[in-house]
This record gives C-alpha cells, sequence and structure tokens, in this order.
C-alpha cells in the first residue's frame, strides 16, 4: 500500500520473490544453452536466442496461468498470486526478445518493412495449417505489451479496478495466440512433436485447472435464502476459525464475515486493490489483510488505516444460540458497525 | 487481404503516433491533471508510465474532459474466467483438429519412395540426390543445422552456378530443373561456408 506512487513497489517479500524468478530464469537460460550447443554446436547465436527465449517465455505464461486456479483450489497457493504483476512483465521481456529477434532475423534484412512483412511473408490465410503462425504471435505480443505497459499502480487507481481486471483478461486471448504459434509453427518449421506435445500437455493442464477450480467455486458459492427477511441465517459460529472468515453470498454480492478476539465483523469481499477476496484473507495486525496483495481494512468501518483512503460496505451481525444472521442491506462504504460480541 | 493487411497497419501506425504525442503532452502537462498524486511523484515514475500511456491513450484523453471512473466492485469475473476457458478450449482444440486434418502425412514419403527408384542417384552422410530429366530430389538424412541452407547447381570444379531453392529441416524436396546438371551444393549463406557438395559421376 502506499500514497505516493513508486517506480516498483519493492519490500522485501517482493524483493526474494523477484530474485527467485530471476534465478530460474537464468538456470534456465545457461541450461538451455548448454544442452543445444552440446547436441548441436552449429546453432547460431541468432537461433539460440529466439528459441530459449521463446520457450522460456511460454513456460512462464504457464506458470503464470496455472497461479490464479491453483489459488482458488487452495489458499496454500496464495503466496504466488502476490507478486504475480512482476512475473508478467519478466514474461513479456522475455517474449519481446523472442519477438525482437525473430523479426531482426527473419524480417529485418530485407527491403521491405519488417512489421509488412511479418503478416505479407506468407499470405495463405484461408489455411489452417499453413496458416502464418508469425503473425499470430505478433497479435500476441501486442496484447502482452498493453498488459505489461499498464501494471503499475497508476493505471489500476485510474482505469478502476474492474476495467483494469478486464483488460488484464486479454492474457486469455493472448494464450490462446501463443498457443496456435507455437503449434502451428512446430508444425511447418520443422514438426517438432515434442513442441506440439509439450504445448498439448500445457493446454490441457491448464484449461483442466481453469475449468476445476471455476467448477469447484460453482459449487460453493449459492447465494443465502433472502426470504425477505431482516435477518438471514449465515453458519454456525463454530465453522469460522479465529482470525479467519465465512464469505457468504446475498444477490450477486459477497460478504466476509470475520471473527476475532471474541467479535464478528462484516464486510463487502471485494479487495478495492484488484478486487482480491477478501474473506480467503486473515486478520493481522487487527486488521483485514487481502490474501493477493496485503492491503488491509481495519474490520468494524471497513476503512484502510490512515493515510490510506480504501473503503468498504459494511454490513450489521447478530448471534443467536451459536448461530451468526446478517442483516442483508449494506452500510455506506466506510460505516462504523459495532462488532457483533459472542 | 493484402488490402486488409495495409489498412490495420496503417490504423495500429496511427494510433501509436497519438500515443506517442499523447504521451509527450503526459510527461510535460498532463499527469497531474490527470491524477492529482503524481503532482506529489518524482518525475522518473511519469517516464516510466508512457508505454502504458501509449497503449491506452484514448481512455486518459477522455478522463481530460470526463471525470475517471469511481472504483467499482469486481463482480462475477470467476465465473468469466469459467467461461471464458470453456470457450477457449472449444476454440482451440477446434483449430489444432483442423490443422491436423488438412495436414497431409503422407506427401513427404511419397516423395522418398519416388526418387529413391531413381537412377541417377548420389548420397553421403548428410543429403541423398537423384534427378530424372526435369526434377532434382534430395532427401535430407538429418536436419541441417544452419540458419540459411542454399541449393545450388554447380559444375565439376564445385562452383556454383543456379540457385535452386532452400531446404531446411523438412526431409525431401524436389526442384525443377531445365538442363543436366553436373552437381548440387548448399551453401549457408549467412556463414558464407559450403555445408556440402555432390556431385554425379
Amino acid at each position: 500500500m502506499s500514497i505516493s506512487y513508486q517506480m516498483v513497489q519493492w519490500n522485501q517479500q517482493k524483493k526474494n520473490y523477484d530474485r527467485f524468478i530471476l534465478g530460474l530464469i537464468v538456470f534456465y537460460l545457461l541450461s538451455f544453452s548448454v544442452i543445444t550447443l552440446v547436441f548441436n554446436s552449429e546453432t547460431s547465436l541468432e537461433t539460440l536466442v529466439i528459441r530459449s527465449f521463446g520457450s522460456l517465455s511460454i513456460i512462464l505464461l504457464h506458470i503464470i496461468l496455472s497461479i490464479g486456479p491453483l489459488s482458488r483450489i487452495s489458499p496454500k497457493f496464495n503466496p504466488l498470486l502476490y507478486n504475480r504483476r512482476h512475473f508478467g512483465v519478466i514474461m513479456f521481456i522475455m517474449a519481446l526478445i523472442h519477438g525482437g529477434f525473430s523479426i531482426f532475423q527473419f524480417h529485418a534484412l530485407g527491403d521491405t518493412n519488417p512489421i509488412y512483412s511479418i503478416f505479407t511473408s506468407n499470405m495463405d490465410y484461408n489455411s489452417v495449417t499453413n496458416f502464418p503462425f508469425q503473425v499470430l504471435g505478433f497479435l500476441a505480443l501486442i496484447i502482452l505489451f498493453l498488459m505489461a505497459s499498464t501494471s503499475h499502480d497508476f493505471f489500476l487507481v485510474n482505469l478502476s479496478s474492474a476495467v483494469w481486471k478486464r483488460l488484464h483478461m486479454l492474457v486469455y486471448l493472448a494464450y490462446a495466440l501463443v498457443v496456435l504459434h507455437v503449434f502451428l509453427g512446430s508444425f511447418q518449421q520443422e514438426t517438432s512433436y515434442f513442441t506440439i506435445g509439450f504445448i498439448v500437455f500445457g493446454f490441457i493442464t491448464l484449461s483442466g485447472l481453469h475449468i476445476f477450480a471455476g467448477f469447484k467455486e460453482l459449487k460453493t458459492d449459492k447465494p443465502l435464502n433472502l426470504d425477505s427477511k431482516k435477518w438471514i441465517y449465515v453458519c454456525k459460529l463454530s465453522e469460522i476459525e479465529e482470525d479467519r472468515a465465512k464469505i457468504c453470498r446475498i444477490g450477486k454480492e459477497h460478504i466476509a464475515i470475520f471473527k476475532h478476539d471474541g467479535k464478528l465483523s462484516a464486510v463487502h469481499n471485494v479487495c478495492k486493490h484488484q478486487g482480491g477476496p477478501l474473506g480467503e484473507g486473515k486478520i493481522i495486525d487487527g486488521c483485514i489483510t487481502c490474501p493477493w496483495h496485503g492491503y488491509q481494512y481495519i474490520p468494524q468501518n471497513g476503512q484502510s488505516p490512515p493515510p490510506f483512503t480504501e473503503k468498504l460496505a459494511t454490513y450489521q451481525l447478530k448471534t443467536e444460540h451459536e448461530k451468526i444472521y446478517i442483516n442483508p442491506a449494506s452500510f455506506p462504504e466506510g460505516t462504523e458497525v459495532l462488532p457483533c460480541k459472542f | 487481404m493484402t488490402l486488409i493487411i495495409e489498412l490495420f497497419l496503417y490504423l495500429l501506425s496511427l494510433y501509436l503516433i497519438f500515443g506517442v504525442a499523447f504521451g509527450v503532452y503526459f510527461i510535460i502537462y498532463g499527469a497531474s491533471k490527470i491524477d492529482p498524486i503524481l503532482a506529489e511523484t518524482r518525475k522518473r515514475v511519469r517516464i516510466l508510465l508512457i508505454p502504458g500511456i501509449i497503449a491506452v491513450w484514448p481512455v486518459f484523453f477522455y478522463h481530460l474532459f470526463r471525470n475517471k471512473p469511481t472504483r467499482i466492485a469486481t463482480l462475477g469475473l470467476k465465473r468469466t474466467h469459467l467461461i471464458i476457458w470453456s470457450l477457449l478450449i472449444f476454440i482451440v482444440s477446434s483449430f489444432i483438429y483442423k490443422s491436423l486434418e488438412q495436414t497431409d502425412f503422407t506427401k513427404k514419403n511419397n516423395l522418398i519412395e519416388k526418387f529413391v527408384k531413381n537412377e541417377s542417384y548420389i548420397e553421403n552422410d548428410l543429403i541423398a540426390i537423384s534427378k530424372d530429366s526435369n526434377t532434382l530430389f534430395i532427401k535430407l538424412k538429418k536436419p541441417i543445422k544452419s540458419a540459411s541452407s542454399l541449393v545450388y547447381t554447380c559444375d565439376v570444379q564445385g562452383n556454383k552456378i543456379l540457385l535452386l531453392g532452400q531446404v531446411d529441416r523438412n526431409k525431401a524436396y524436389n526442384f525443377k530443373i531445365e538442363d543436366d546438371i553436373q552437381g548440387v551444393l548448399i551453401f549457408d549463406s549467412i556463414k558464407t561456408k559450403t555445408i556440402t557438395k555432390l556431385l554425379f559421376p
């Protein structure tokens, strides 16, 4: 959390996260280069760069896209979410190196504009098998640029979290383009069954994870029965762990009910930063802490601690015979509500 | 198709040109008008934001004249993920299936069979070559580890005569020839060296 913008919002955890990613990248690039040179000593430097950075960015894209569903399946993976934006920017830089070298090697040495050449060097647009795969890669790179360049908090604030989130869901379109780029490229260039097998395996795994996580949430994400009552039964007191929450749904709204220090507080479940599920986080230092990026809110009024200004809608709760009831009418964002004692 | 490509690239160029112009305005004047927090922020942060401003400049151009949107709750995105992935599975799988369906896996094998039966045949450990009156057949026994492998006809001294085309990692090729040829030379034009040379007896 910050009240002014910084170049890169680093803290010790994020630095460790980034160091770990960079370590893995260096290890991969070195291993790829050594193995390639051992088995194919004639490989030119340009080809080595194109292949190593291309394969690396695909692997990173698969990892990035698996973090979301994994953390929705199990909160154990939440720490991976914490710095996913940096991960995404690093992946874009790797893809840009791959794309840049490819454009230089295959399109920049003639008398045609290199970008024009990407679109016109293969005009077999009517064929599926021989479709110009480089065009697909170029379009994917444009989308990844759009996302990497708008990853700073400035854009999150000024585009609004909902618009920003939807804009960044274009990564799925980029991913589909990348899968087809690699698949067709492998077929048209050298019929590399290893590459085709890898990309098909990656696609099946990733889509399986997303579908599984989606259906898991559909099962648990059922709205409470309203019946025009003021107080709606949510769950038993014993169902919520200390400093944790129970997420319930009223209509389209999700509400997180936190249990802390013998009290209960309810706030809107959506973090104001990137729409993270607050109810999957916990109370740290007396504040509700978002599991995604650590944004914090005071439980009884839904306000971020000063000097921050984010506010959540709050709700009224009551307990009877160890059972928790909620008043579905929300208070305006930041309204103080006396915690329900039990 | 060329017209569509040219139109697309033209519009993309225009978008980028306007984006760069707006980016310059953003650095010098617009930043703190768009977001007052930027007035309190170091100037170099603005430079970091330039690529993003270029990417989504129409949104900020609009913000200059209208109030920026208030933050609204993110609803239903998880269900959106599910819908998108269901669509992706359908679209990508269909594309892969169609591309496999249209691939003729037998084509190359027929080509190899055709030239093995031919009488004018020479080979080394890298390639095998045969010819008939108007076609030269080349089979690669292993991939040529070179970024550019150009095929030339050559004379008995091994001098390049006519460029026929290029080979890379596919296994079999055929090239049209008009005259009888003495030999074939495969040349790496980037490293400017001969990869292999074969002369007919």
